[in-house]
């Protein structure tokens, strides 16, 4: 009864984790086949302009910075689908499982760390390529969000847990070399 | 090094098999071996207290301290 309820929730995971993975996928895809406006805070107005309407250049500049976070963050989510795998063969609490979460944590992480640095990167890039009029305004608040902190206390969050379960992983595996 | 398990030694002094001293204290053959290859991260008293029991010796006969060259 109990292994049927945990094959349930770890399908359930996997089932969870494939999901974000393909509306992560899908929604990369769809900005630029939906052909999605770009929207800038310039001298106070709104500017907006098309991806299509954007050189072939600038459209690979604008679709390389999307990638890389996905790339980052399904690197992580595999990680949690070879923790399904370990979970489906019946270990829980082991060196492996600890460090596939290690490993999603980091990726977290990452994720904020790039997306920080890429935005402003991207922005300038295209400023400098005339793709843009200006150099757009970031007020307090843009810049806040630009930083990803939520991200990074997100990532930094799962990697002290992992942290946690690794001396608790030494801990028992001490208690079991006691003789 | 640090500290080194010396009961085969023991072991080879009493003439005494480690089926034979796990049979007279009660402890696992596989325990036993774990704590003879070093592999122990630790040692109970009683663990101690019985294995001197059974083999005639002192704690320090079982135990040694070897220090670290690297330290």
């Amino acid at each position: 009864m109990t292994i049927q309820k945990m094959s349930r929730q770890i399908m359930l995971l996997r089932i969870m984790l494939y999901a974000v993975m393909v509306s992560q996928v899908g929604g990369s895809l769809g900005i630029f086949l939906l052909d999605e406006n770009i929207y800038l805070e310039i001298e106070g107005t709104i500017w907006q302009q098309k991806i299509s309407e954007f050189q072939i250049l600038d459209q690979l500049a604008i679709g390389g910075m999307m990638l890389c976070s996905s790339i980052v963050l399904l690197y992580g989510l595999f990680q949690l689908i070879f923790l399904c795998r370990v979970f489906d063969k019946g270990s829980f609490f082991t060196k492996e499982t600890i460090r596939y979460c290690k490993l999603f944590s980091i990726s977290i992480m990452l994720l904020a760390v790039i997306e920080t640095v890429l935005s402003p990167i991207l922005l300038a890039y295209l400023w400098l390529r005339d793709a843009i009029p200006e150099f757009p305004e970031i007020s307090f608040l843009v810049a806040v969000d630009m930083l990803h902190v939520d991200t990074l206390a997100f990532g930094f969050l799962f990697y002290v847990m992992s942290k946690i379960m690794e001396t608790g992983f030494e801990m028992k595996n001490e208690l079991e070399l006691t003789i | 090094m640090g500290i080194v398990v010396n009961l085969d030694v023991m072991l080879a002094k009493r003439k005494m098999k480690l089926g034979e001293l796990s049979e007279k204290i009660g402890l696992t053959n596989a325990n036993l071996s774990v704590l003879k290859t070093g592999k122990a991260k630790a040692i109970r008293f009683s663990t101690l207290e019985a294995i001197c029991g059974a083999l005639d010796c002192q704690p320090g006969d079982i135990l040694e301290f070897i220090e670290n060259e690297n330290e």
